[in-house]
């Protein structure tokens, strides 16, 4: 590794403004009054948790159909 | 160069969301100064480096719904955000023909007095660099732009130029061969 030209390379060439973070917020407080938010990150994980519950009702409901098929096996070769 | 520190991003989101605007601007000083670097070493001017980082951060701001921290860092969505915009600009400019020049894209005096001898000679350590970073392949370039930000793994630089974590090292390695040899002629002219 060249220790020289990663320290000149690690140099910022550009400065940045002073009032930069500060230009930002207020740029993005008259963006949010113009128009919607963006969605709240809640939202998809509460659609993650929707979907991790759809997918356990519906292996719950395969499961039961598959015990309900084995125990009808069972009772008919018992009876006969 | 110190680590800067970590941000709870999750957090950060959640504030946003129940209406907290001004958490944002947690996340543009943390990622300000690394974002003006990148840009900088892409060869944009300062001016055009605060519209770029401006227009990032506020592309950022109107996809954060698209935004899931399991899937990614933020800082490789975010630097993703900067990338295609600092590489739109400079296809804009080149159709227009507008060329950064060496003094336009070093640190301008805020007068015309003469500079300090450490300060003078800097400024033309930093536009030595500038001239040096634009005679590279693009492609190249913009690794070694993202690599030195020290934000980013090699693996979220290669998912941000969508290529292989071998293809990246391929072209950092031929970056800076190039850089270096760059350098000694610099050294040996002066």
């Amino acid at each position: 590794m060249n220790t020289d030209l990663d320290a000149l390379l690690e140099e910022s060439l550009l400065e940045v403004p002073g009032d930069f973070a500060a230009h930002m917020v207020r740029r993005l407080a008259h963006e949010s009054a113009l128009r919607r938010p963006p969605v709240p990150p809640a939202a998809s994980r509460w659609r993650r948790l929707m979907q991790w519950l759809a997918l356990g009702s519906s292996l719950a409901v395969g499961a039961a159909q598959l015990a309900g098929f084995m125990f009808g096996l069972w009772t008919a070769t018992a009876v006969g | 160069m110190a680590a800067l520190p970590s941000l709870d991003i999750p957090r950060i989101l959640e504030r946003i969301a129940a209406g907290d605007t001004p958490a944002f601007g947690e996340i543009v000083v943390r990622y300000q100064k690394p974002l003006f670097g990148f840009l900088g070493r892409l060869g944009l001017s300062q001016a055009q480096a605060e519209d770029i980082a401006q227009e990032t951060f506020l592309r950022a701001w109107r996809s954060l719904a698209t935004f899931e921290p399991g899937r990614a860092e933020f800082s490789t969505w975010l630097f993703t955000i900067a990338r295609n915009a600092a590489l739109n600009e400079r296809a804009r400019a080149s159709a227009h023909g507008e060329v950064p020049h060496g003094n336009e894209t070093a640190h301008e005096p805020a007068c015309e007095e003469p500079l300090p001898p450490d300060a003078l000679q800097a400024s033309r350590r930093r536009e030595w660099l500038q001239a040096a970073l634009l005679r590279l392949q693009p492609t190249d370039r913009t690794v070694v732009a993202l690599f030195y930000t020290r934000e980013l793994p090699l693996d979220a630089i290669a998912r941000i130029e969508g290529c292989t974590t071998g293809a990246i090292k391929t072209r950092l390695h031929r970056a800076r061969q190039q850089l270096q040899q760059l350098l000694m002629e610099n050294a040996d002219e002066h």
